[in-house]
């Protein structure tokens, strides 16, 4: 669970409302490279994590994105309040201004909505921290792309701290990826994805799928009817590094079937 | 700096603190067996710990422990964080 104190992580205050600001940097509230899908990227990936090092990570990064996402938030809320209609008028925020009047609501910059295709939660570990690690990358780029928009110190001061947090972010990803790949094969790091397949190989051997297993025992048993060559898919996971290869050697990879009966 | 408040001060000092064990916490998450940040992480997580009893002895509960029992159910009382005061 979560418990919620009364700070943000840094500090924000802001003298000179600037709607026209807020609108750039609400982006980094709702949209593609912001912190509401930062913190729901890393919060839903750490379920299939298989490591301890990486769930601390997910888990204490994500947490920390939500302290970022209401720093962000404090920033538009200082931007925007006490505005004039000639203001709104004259800052471009008219748009805006007509669907949620001053209120915080998780869009992009150009008026996108907030959308979950924002991230990725793939279940590999190896895929899912890369994509973690551009997302950094490219919130960085986006906290570049405002600091060149203002010369306002009172917004400046937060912007860089939330931007040198997305340095730090990536380099910890960067040294869950070192961690995870250590303990996999490197010859292969992806004949071997540790977020499914120790599972698969726990529900293989558990009692309560017993009657799956018969099924599946039958489904293998009419599968070797109609192809001679079924051991070579039958290994299990500790061989798949060898299976890979020899999958591949095999099989055809357009039709699967087996190579020598191809024609 | 120069234009925070008393209270800001304050506020600054649990949050710099804080800051602090939220970095040391990272760096421990992918780096467990370094004694020297688990021991500056328990340095800074006690002075996050006096900063909050200071903050809070004089502008109010930053978490649920901290309302004092004395001056009732403050928790929906004083700035929150987003707010700037007049
Ligand atoms: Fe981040």
């Amino acid at each position: 669970m979560w418990t919620y104190e009364k700070k943000l992580q840094y500090p924000v205050k802001i003298a000179c409302p600037n709607p026209a600001l807020a609108k750039a940097i609400i982006s980094q509230f709702g949209g593609p490279d912001g912190e509401l899908a930062a913190s729901m990227r890393y919060l839903s990936q750490r379920y299939t994590m298989p490591y301890k090092e990486g769930i601390a990570t997910l888990t204490d990064v994500g947490t920390e994105e939500l302290a970022h996402m209401e720093m962000i938030c404090a920033i538009v809320h200082q931007l925007t309040r006490d505005m004039t209609p000639e203001e709104i008028k004259r800052h471009g925020f008219a748009e805006y201004y007509v669907d949620h009047t001053a209120a915080l609501w998780p869009q992009a910059a150009g008026g996108t909505p907030f959308s979950a295709t924002f991230f990725q939660s793939k279940g590999d570990p190896i895929t899912d921290l890369h994509e973690n690690m551009a997302a950094e990358q490219k919130a960085r780029t986006t906290y570049d792309n405002i600091i060149r928009l203002t010369d306002d110190p009172d917004v400046l001061d937060p912007i860089r701290f939330l931007r040198e947090r997305e340095l730090v972010h990536f380099q910890r990803f960067g040294e869950t990826l070192r961690i995870v790949q250590d303990r996999l094969d490197s010859k292969n790091y992806y004949a071997f994805n540790p977020a499914f397949d120790y599972g698969k190989r726990r529900a293989e051997a558990s009692e309560c799928r017993k009657e799956y297993r018969q099924d599946n025992q039958k489904e293998q048993n009419k599968e070797k009817e109609c192809r001679p060559d079924h051991q070579m898919q039958m290994h299990s996971c500790d061989q798949t590094h060898t299976l890979y290869f020899g999958r591949n050697a095999a099989y055809d990879g357009n039709t699967g079937k087996p190579l020598r009966n191809y024609r | 700096m120069s234009r925070m408040n008393e209270r800001e001060k304050l506020l600054y000092r649990v949050q710099q603190f804080g800051f602090m064990t939220d970095d040391i916490r990272l760096f421990l998450n992918t780096h467990p067996a370094c004694e020297e940040a688990f021991c500056a992480l328990k340095y800074f997580m006690d002075a996050e710990k006096e900063a909050k009893e200071d903050y809070e002895k004089r502008y109010g509960a930053l978490t649920l422990e901290g309302i004092d029992g004395c001056r009732g159910y403050e928790w929906i009382d004083g700035v929150w964080p987003w707010e700037v005061e007049e």
